[in-house]
């Protein structure tokens, strides 16, 4: 027994040095901001909470609206794939009546239930980064996802005046991606009819690694497809890879995608891929917790009726899309010092 | 007055094989029946058909004077014929109660079961055997002979005429089968008729009135318990004389092999010691639980020793695993070949192989050819009959399991073999050829330490027998000196009746 | 009546190739490999059997198939690692802090070597609780499967993107021939290294008797706990490594990486002859249940399977070809 402990003992030591003291340059990712003391709670809930693409974008606005209005803003919601664990932490949060919530609606339509259920608590609850139109949300902010799809649509069609075959990827079952898959097709069938094919529409999970699985499937099931329109942060990532491990050449194959990391915007220095759209997420969350903040304090009345009594709506807000590409990279790069 | 039971012209067939052909026997109201034979010789189909559970090719069943054609089981039960089987059918995690009436609770109304009129019923059922035993004490808590007790009382109906004992003693001791017996004897005074599916002749003369002997599916012959001999059974059995009797053959005891003083290992060995010789077989005696499997163990390196000393040739040995035990040259045959002896699901080969990897290999790599010649030799020595040596071990008989599990031993040529439970569900055939491979071992100077608790066995195999009870060595008799009365004498402190009965009717092996 | 007679003799061949088939999964497999490939490239001449497409299928069940590996070891003793997808991603995120120069910048061998360090150290921690602590593997991997995830958003929140070009270099480099990444060759040289070894060795041979009955293994003087624990370490390696390289091929360190692949190595090494009571399969037969179901996932998207379709196809090819051991030679008394 003693044996047995001291060999325990030992295994979890060497783990604890491993993770412990070489961790000094690592960084754990703060999921909470501004002051501790703050007397007003934020929420902001999501799956897959520490996305790096969350906490490369959403997280900054976060702080920085956290420190400005001195309030507290929380990360909140699993850390994986887990819809019914994202459910339930938006019961959970909405229990403790903080002074706002926030959720992503853009992952699943079943969140609109949570959502209202927030509401009829009395909890102020806003949506972003993809609409929940039936929950009764004060507001959504966040990207227009079927501009999202548009824009890629027409960086395509830019790309391919002569047109050819195209194939889409995205999380299928997610409520934004198919509002963009939805622009982008409807897009194409409006102004591309005859030129352009959409041969597949395929589901990535979010995954690189799976991205880059079904690109090469689909560059063998279509040899002559012309170009890939990615729709989730990883979809990009998976595409370019699939491609350079073809053995393709930069620029032959035609590639739009999200943003994803700031090194994923050399892809289209590089000439890998035609148009990266960028969501403007800093403003997502800043803006939500800005308009929830607003609505519990201006004190603004419509018709007599203060927000209270229903009298005073959230504007939604469209933080609109920018498009990466060839022409404007470079001043990207620099500005996010990317060598 | 119609015979209780009446078995016409009965014959089964399984797809290639057949297993009962035209059997024919009748057992009277009250009477305790005995149905012996080796394995395979039909006694558990018979058993089977009559309960229902399977259907007859052809023949009749008839119960007093009545013929009967039984769908299943529950027919059967209804008719007031009762199986309490060989594998058990008892739930450990449940209650007593749950066991008897599983599946057939009583329910109220809204189907919730009541569960004190079911715990009163089964108390009613357990007291008609005579004992008591709560019947809300969960069976895992019960001894080995109180849960067959509540197998029996599963058995029980409201009007039972039949019950079918299908090896009920298989994991009794002494003591607990002499009580099992008992109720056995107070269920067949009260008028129903018992048969008694058993391969051990001791427990039939000490039981039962008549037995009805099957061999390879036929009825060999139906005898007087009281007027007939073990020799006789045997006989009928088998269809040769098979001689199970103690052999002198002249074996000289050379150096001390083994050499293990005052050991101690957990609460089951406390005080064991024993010497056995090289050529010697030293048998270990007692009651189960009385420590001497432990005991064995303790010597193989599968248990921890608490205290103690064992020497193996003159050399302190402290096995830290099995592993160093196999170095030392001990080898253990483990009691339960199913679960602890045997890779039911591998080949002959591979089974032979597993303790002696070394030998069997080219430096690191396997060799399947050396392990095959292997195997074939001792296929050869030991008369183990199988198609081939690639033979799943699992589709092999009891006895010529038994021998592949020696082998196995065998293989590694050890100095030291503990032999528990030589041939437990082995048949007479195969138990006489595995006497003769031990027999054949020590002769060639191996160091053997048999643990069994069949006496006439003890009896046949030893040069010296070691008595244990309680944890603790408590004796050693000469082997040709011994009897099965001063064995019992020394490992418990009263006499049981089973053993008083062995020692009078018919135990002349 | 000579026509039923041969008809009952096509019926008894057709038998005797089904029992066959059925007796070895290897075989099996190898043959509906072989079948599905056959159609394939026959209905899709252009697209299937193209080099490029064979390379697509190869390099992507690379991780896969160096996890199978180690779970076929794991299986044959009779136990399974639920927690190697988690350690995949704790040691190729603990492989990217260690070699990229914006963490640690201890560079790309340091980082290689550091996956395989963490990978193992994970695979002594559940070897520990399984066999010293003697927890059930099922719950003891699963409690480390969610451990080891934590652990990797401790050690890095958002992942390590990039790491290093020299770092990627590990998971680009192709062969100059056919063109196939390393990932792929690595994998190649663990299946064709661990099958011999697995099939060959004395050393490995004892995996089959503890899967085969652990009490017996034990009681013949094998050291049932400590090759259990070999048996762990192995899959922790295993799994570092493919968690490094998988980072290597995307130049990224996913924290979210191998969600969810235990299962799907689980599956490809069942479907590869292992039992879930041990005793029994082949790193072979493992390679080819990993090389099936990708196949299988290559064609659905080539014959534009919808996506919800997908998964069921797979689930019913999966059913179909385990159901195949109904037809297994009847035995065990």
């Amino acid at each position: 027994m003693l044996r047995l402990t001291k060999q325990i003992a030992g295994a979890l030591a060497l783990g604890t040095i491993l993770t412990g003291a070489h961790a000094l340059p690592v960084m754990a990712q703060e999921s909470a901001f501004g002051p501790a003391d703050a007397k007003e709670t934020y929420y902001w809930i999501s799956n897959k909470a520490n996305l790096p693409l969350f906490v490369q974008y959403d997280y900054v606005g976060m702080e920085k609206i956290a420190n400005e209005l001195g309030v507290r803003v929380i990360v909140a919601g699993p850390t994986d794939f887990d819809l019914p664990g994202f459910i339930s932490a938006v019961d959970q949060v909405c229990a403790q009546h903080p002074s706002g919530v926030s959720v992503v609606g853009g992952w699943d339509p079943s969140l609109t239930e949570p959502v209202k259920r927030c509401l009829e608590q009395g909890v102020p609850t806003v949506v972003d980064d993809g609409d929940l139109p039936d929950s009764g949300r004060l507001a959504y902010i966040g990207t227009n996802w079927t501009q999202v799809g548009v824009a890629q649509a027409k960086s395509i069609m830019k790309a391919l005046p002569d047109g050819g075959k195209v194939a889409t990827m995205s999380i299928i079952n997610a409520g934004n991606m198919r509002e963009a898959v939805a622009g982008f097709n409807a897009y194409i069938a409006a102004n591309g009819a005859g030129k352009i094919e959409i041969v597949a529409n395929e589901d990535d999970g979010g995954d690189a690694q799976k991205a880059a699985q079904v690109t090469a499937a689909l560059l063998a099931a279509h040899p002559d497809i012309k170009a890939f329109a990615g729709f989730d942060s990883e979809s990009g990532a998976g595409i370019v890879t699939a491609l350079r491990e073809a053995g393709k050449n930069p620029g032959e194959i035609v590639v739009t995608a999200m943003e994803q990391t700031p090194d994923f915007f050399k892809t289209a220095k590089e000439g890998w891929v035609n148009g990266i759209v960028v969501q403007n997420r800093e403003l997502f969350i800043y803006y939500a917790i800005k308009l929830l903040h607003d609505y519990n304090h201006s004190g603004l009345k419509t018709a007599g009726l203060d927000a209270a009594n229903g009298g005073r709506a959230i504007p939604d807000l469209d933080t609109g899309v920018l498009v990466v590409s060839a022409d404007n990279v470079d001043k990207v790069l620099t500005a996010l010092g990317v060598k | 007055m119609a015979a209780r039971l009446e078995v016409q012209g009965l014959s089964k067939r399984f797809p290639g094989v057949i297993a009962l052909e035209d059997v024919s026997i009748s057992v009277e109201r009250g009477e305790i029946r005995a149905l012996l034979g080796e394995n395979g010789a039909g006694k558990s189909t018979l058993g089977k058909i009559v309960a229902g559970i399977h259907a007859p090719s052809s023949g009749t069943v008839l119960i007093d004077g009545e013929e009967v054609r039984l769908q299943d089981e529950r027919a059967a039960g209804a008719l007031g014929i009762g199986i309490v089987h060989q594998e058990g059918s008892l739930v450990p995690q449940l209650s007593v109660a749950e066991n008897i009436f599983a599946g057939r609770q009583p329910v109220g109304r809204f189907g919730q079961v009541l569960v004190d009129q079911m715990r009163a019923e089964a108390a009613r059922l357990i007291g008609q055997l005579g004992v008591a035993i709560d019947p809300a004490r969960r069976v895992a808590e019960l001894s080995a002979a109180q849960a067959q007790i509540v197998e029996i009382a599963k058995a029980l109906s409201h009007d039972l005429k039949l019950l079918i004992l299908d090896e009920p003693t298989a994991a009794l001791t002494l003591n607990e089968t002499d009580r099992l017996f008992d109720v056995v004897r107070k269920l067949a005074q009260s008028g129903v008729s018992i048969i008694y599916v058993s391969h051990r002749l001791a427990e039939i003369f000490a039981l039962c009135d008549r037995v009805s002997v099957l061999k390879d599916g036929r009825l060999a012959g139906t005898r007087d318990v009281a007027a007939t001999s073990t020799d006789e059974l045997i006989r009928l059995m088998v269809g040769r004389d098979v001689h199970l009797h103690r052999q002198a053959d002249g074996r000289v005891p050379g150096r001390v092999v083994l050499e293990a003083r005052q050991v101690a290992a957990g609460v089951m060995v406390r005080d064991a010691s024993v010497t056995v010789r090289a050529g010697e077989i030293v048998c270990i005696a007692g009651l189960i639980g009385s420590g001497r499997s432990e005991f064995c163990e303790t010597i193989f390196g599968a248990r921890k020793r608490s205290g103690g000393t064992i020497a193996i040739d003159g050399n302190a040995y402290r096995p830290g695993g099995t592993w160093d035990a196999k170095a030392a040259g001990v080898g253990m045959v483990p009691e339960d070949r199913k679960t602890s002896g045997l890779f039911l699901g591998m080949d002959i080969v591979n089974n032979i192989a597993a303790t002696v990897l070394d030998k069997v290999s080219d430096g690191a790599k396997f060799s399947q050819a050396k392990a095959e010649a292997l195997a074939q030799n001792f296929v050869v020595e030991m008369r183990i009959s199988t198609p081939s040596v690639r033979q799943v071990v699992g589709n092999l008989s009891g006895g010529n399991q038994q021998k592949v599990l020696l082998a196995k031993w065998l293989a590694m040529e050890p100095k030291l073999l503990i032999v528990d439970e030589p041939t437990r569900g082995v048949d007479v055939g195969a138990r006489a050829e595995i006497y003769r491979l031990l027999r054949a071992l020590a002769a060639k100077g191996v160091a053997l330490l048999v643990v069994s608790s069949d006496l006439p066995e003890v009896l046949a195999l030893a040069d010296r027998i070691i008595v244990m009870a309680e944890g603790r060595t408590v004796g050693t008799l000469n082997g040709g000196e011994a009897t099965e009365e001063s064995v019992l004498r020394l490992a418990t402190k009263f006499t049981a009746s089973v053993a008083a009965s062995r020692a009078t009717v018919g135990a002349d092996a | 009546m000579t026509d039923t007679t041969a008809a009952t003799q096509r019926d008894a061949l057709l038998l005797r190739v089904v029992r066959k088939l059925a007796n070895s999964r290897e075989l099996t497999l190898f043959i509906l490999v072989l079948v599905l490939a056959g159609v394939m490239a026959a209905v899709y001449p252009n697209n299937f059997p193209t080099a490029s497409n064979m390379r697509a299928v190869l390099l992507n069940l690379a991780p896969v198939g160096i996890l199978v590996c180690g779970m076929m070891l794991l299986m044959i003793a009779g136990t399974f690692d639920l927690s190697c997808g988690s350690t995949l991603a704790l040691a190729g995120v603990w492989a990217g802090v260690v070699a990229s120069p914006n963490w640690l910048g201890y560079g790309p061998y340091a980082g290689m070597l550091a996956g395989l360090v963490v990978g193992g150290i994970a695979g002594l921690i559940n070897g520990l609780i399984v066999t010293r602590i003697g927890i059930n593997a099922l719950i003891a991997t699963l409690g480390t499967l969610t451990i080891f995830r934590g652990l990797t958003y401790v050690t890095a929140g958002t992942g390590v993107t990039p790491i290093s070009d020299e770092f990627a270099a590990f998971g680009r480099v192709a062969d100059p021939l056919l063109r196939i990444q390393s990932l792929f060759w690595v994998m190649l040289v663990i299946a064709l290294g661990g099958g011999w070894l697995i099939a060959r060795t004395r050393f490995f041979r004892q995996y089959y008797f503890i899967g085969g009955n652990p009490r017996a293994a034990q009681l013949s003087g094998i050291r049932v706990d400590r090759l259990i624990l070999i048996g762990f370490v192995i899959m922790g390696v295993l799994a570092g490594l493919s968690g490094a390289l998988y980072a290597a091929r995307l130049n990224s360190a996913v924290v979210n990486a191998g969600v969810g692949i235990e299962l799907k190595v689980i599956t490809a090494t069942v479907l590869g002859g292992a039992s879930l009571k041990g005793g029994e399969g082949t790193i072979f037969g493992g390679i080819m249940g990993v090389l099936f179901i990708a196949l299988v996932e290559n064609a659905m998207i080539i014959n534009s399977v919808g996506v919800f379709w997908q998964g069921i196809v797979v689930g019913l090819v999966l059913l179909f070809a385990v159901s195949l051991d109904r037809f297994k030679t009847p035995g065990r008394g």
